[in-house]
């Protein structure tokens, strides 16, 4: 199939294949720059036309009735080149003569489809330079790896330099004066550029070959790839559609629930929100605001839903009165939203910021002398210090300071929070509310979900409770001293203590370099964590059988004289240097113990292993004393099944942990 | 190598010949009565004095734009109107000097050739 056109030659209308068109163009525009200098030179292609459409028309039946490019090449045989003319009649004018059989004129760069492998570039610059196009394809790939540099040059002259389409062009590429014979030299091969290009292959070297290779694999794939992708795109196209056409759904449900909630969150009596909407909102023309706001976030997204349809049903439904209304419209609210946002936004802004209900003040409260706090709430980040007397002071915003309850009953604080007073609250949640406190008396601390920091100095806190995801960090200088951890708890303790008593139901106890003399750790509840390092002196472990079941404690770092285990059950506990453990247990947990302790007690079904840490320079003196060979990972060294070395460096505290993990 | 120069210089002579008369012909071709383009190419066609036909449509519009020529639009039976040539009088006495030449040369031709 090919396609028509129509046209009129010598007052007579013909159907044209469009190439056959373009050769019989050309031609004639050949013999009316040759004859330029003829004194009626349109006369002459008049003429012309006239004699060619009576052949032409002779040549037509009612079965053929449509002139083809063979029809035109032997019309044109007929009527002869500009270089028959010149032979035959010779030309009026010599010098322009002469200047046409010259042949060359100025280059223009074009991009070459018939070499082309990708877009041509490379083919049409090797015509242009008169250069191999290899040596450019070589030169854009190299680049690639430069920054990607030659693939942006690449697609930008693949974008910007025209390829050389009709017969015109080509010639212009190559330099060649449109002259009839060039024109023919063209179309003879132009009309088998595919066997010119085997012929070039057959010819180039065999080092050409190898080089050119890729490109040629490469351009094979391309087809590949465009002929399934030709028959991959209903499918593909449909499901991009598709997946436009939701998000844009989804984006317009989005936008339009948010611009309802903003309307309602300014217009309901109710207090959605402790920004006071409402009394903002009457400052400024919101409502505009919102319009316009709303517009230009949804027309884009409503050409997005467009668009998508459009992939999905093949079928341009979008005309244009109804985009260019939407684009106007777009941009009409575009200025203005952006307009009003400039105007007042800062003013909303200073507003915000300065309210007297958001803003953050400091609330100090009168209290007697405090020796218990109770804090309960996860808002809450509490900072004790001892200081000289009792204070206690809330800095927070002042609408979430009203809603504290605060009791204080002689010297027993209890701090809690109120549930919001508003019925209908959608964004009512809290901000940090910071309590600073100083108690130089404390001697019991109840926390419940918040975070408590505290300084050193606290000699009389011996009660520490906390569950509920709280936070604590304690730091102790007393002599007993108990402390809890229930429900998801974090109490990390330091400082000192004589006598100890660690509690943990589900929480977990993280000691940081901390001092004891006796300390005892009870196990509640089964798998729970804890962390400890320090220096104790006799630590007792005291669970039920199978009450604390998969616990671990990890306390590499822990320097320990005495270790009494008391009827443990399945835990993983890894200890640091000891002198004595006593094991009065006959569960199933397994120990790694530093050292060479003198151990006592029952093993019955505990596993005892003992490990080592050495050094990167020991590690290396036993590798060589063992002949270089120390066949495991180099970290880890089992030299038995009860006893483990390991290899001390930035690896670890890693390795306690994973050492741990693999019990 | 002999032989290419030798076709070039026959090829060269024998278009200059050709070139020389053509214009001649023509005015034989129109001076026996008015006739259209396609007829006069024919003509020499048969006479094998023109190669390709296109060459005929610069010359007849020289020969006219000389006042040698003029030529009038008639119908055709069949597509659009032909282009009918007839010699001028300037034409008629055109053609007689140039047969008066052509005379000339073929008997200084045959002298020779005896």
């Amino acid at each position: 199939m090919k396609k028509t056109i129509s046209i009129n030659l010598g007052g007579q209308s013909f159907i044209i294949e469009e190439e056959a068109y373009e050769r019989l163009s050309n031609y004639l525009n050949e013999i009316k720059n040759h004859c330029g200098r003829e004194a009626d030179v349109e006369e002459v292609i008049a003429d012309i036309e006239l004699g060619m459409a009576e052949k032409l028309s002779q040549s037509l039946t009612s079965y053929k009735n449509v002139i083809n490019l063979v029809d035109v090449e032997s019309l044109i045989k007929i009527m002869g080149t500009t270089e028959d003319f010149d032979r035959e009649i010779g030309s009026s004018d010599d010098e322009g003569a002469k200047k046409e059989s010259g042949d060359q004129v100025k280059r223009r760069l074009y991009r070459d489809l018939d070499n082309k492998l990708l877009g041509g570039v490379a083919a049409g610059l090797g015509i242009y330079f008169e250069i191999d196009p290899l040596i450019f394809r070589l030169l854009f790939f190299a680049s690639i790896f430069a920054g990607g540099f030659g693939l942006a040059l690449y697609l930008l002259l693949w974008l910007i330099v025209p390829a050389a389409i009709n017969a015109h062009q080509k010639l212009e590429m190559q330099g060649e004066a449109p002259t009839l014979a060039a024109f023919e030299r063209l179309a003879k091969k132009g009309l088998s550029w595919k066997d010119d290009w085997q012929k070039k292959w057959r010819e180039s070297s065999w080092f050409k070959k190898i080089i050119s290779l890729p490109f040629l694999i490469l351009d094979y794939l391309i087809k590949a790839i465009k002929i399934i992708w030709s028959k991959l795109w209903p499918i593909a196209g449909f499901c991009l559609g598709l997946g436009i056409s939701l998000v844009a759904i989804f984006g317009l449900g989005a936008i339009s629930i948010a611009s309802l909630y903003a309307l309602l969150e300014a217009r309901s009596g109710y207090r959605l929100s402790y920004i006071p909407i409402a009394e903002i909102t009457s400052a400024f023309p919101f409502i505009w605001v919102l319009i316009s706001g709303f517009l230009s976030l949804i027309i884009p997204i409503l050409f997005l839903l467009f668009a998508g349809l459009i992939i999905i049903r093949r079928k341009n439904f979008l005309n244009f009165t109804v985009a260019a209304i939407l684009v106007s419209i777009w941009m009409i609210a575009g200025v203005s939203c952006t307009a009003l946002c400039l105007r007042y936004g800062p003013d909303v802004y200073n507003k915000i910021e300065n309210h007297p209900q958001l803003k953050s003040i400091s609330h100090p409260v009168a209290v007697s002398e405090i020796k218990k706090i109770k804090v309960s709430g996860r808002q809450f980040r509490v900072f004790i210090e001892p200081g000289a007397t009792s204070s206690l002071a809330f800095v927070g915003r002042a609408v979430d300071l009203e809603r504290i309850e605060f009791k204080d009953q002689d010297g027993q604080i209890n701090i809690s929070l109120k549930p919001s007073a508003e019925a209908l609250c959608l964004n009512c949640e809290p901000s940090i509310v910071r309590i600073n406190i100083s108690a130089p008396n404390l001697n019991s601390l109840e926390v419940s979900g918040a975070e408590v920091e505290m300084t050193d100095g606290l000699n009389k806190l011996t009660d520490v409770w906390s569950k509920d995801r709280a936070s604590v960090n304690v730091v102790a200088g007393v002599n007993n001293l108990t402390i809890f951890a229930d429900n998801l708890a974090v109490v990390n303790l330091s400082g000192r203590a004589t006598s100890t008593i660690f509690n943990i139901n589900d929480g977990e106890i993280n000691l940081d370099n901390f001092q004891g003399d006796t300390a005892v750790l009870n196990l509640l509840e089964q798998d729970t964590d804890s962390r400890i390092s320090g220096k104790i002196n006799n630590l007792t472990i005291n669970s039920g059988v199978n009450v604390s079941a998969g616990s671990r404690i990890e306390g590499g770092e822990l320097t320990v004289g005495k270790v009494i285990l008391n009827n443990l059950g399945k835990e993983k506990i890894v200890l640091g240097r000891s002198d004595k453990i006593e094991v009065n247990t006959n569960g199933q947990s397994r120990l790694y113990y530093r050292g060479q302790p003198k151990i006592s007690g029952e093993l019955k079904n505990n596993k005892i292993v003992r490990y080592e840490v050495i050094s990167e320079n020991e590690y290396y003196k036993e590798r060589e004393d063992n002949g270089g060979e120390l066949n495991d990972s180099n970290v880890l060294i089992s030299l038995n099944d009860n006893y483990y070395r390991l290899y001390q460096g930035s690896l670890a505290n890693r390795l306690f942990r994973e050492m741990c993990d693999n019990f | 190598m002999e032989q290419d120069v030798f076709q070039k210089l026959l090829d060269n002579t024998e278009a200059q010949m050709r070139k020389g008369v053509l214009e001649f012909a023509i005015l034989l071709v129109i001076a026996r009565q008015k006739i259209y383009a396609n007829d006069i190419l024919a003509r020499l066609l048969e006479a094998k004095l023109v190669v390709v036909e296109g060459t005929i449509y610069p010359l007849l519009s020289r020969l006219k734009n000389s006042g040698l020529l003029n030529y009038v639009w008639e119908e055709s039976k069949s597509g659009p109107p032909r282009k009918y040539y007839s010699l001028t009088e300037k034409g008629q006495r055109f053609l007689t000097a140039c047969q008066k030449q052509w005379n000339l040369l073929e008997g200084a031709i045959n002298n020779l050739k005896k």
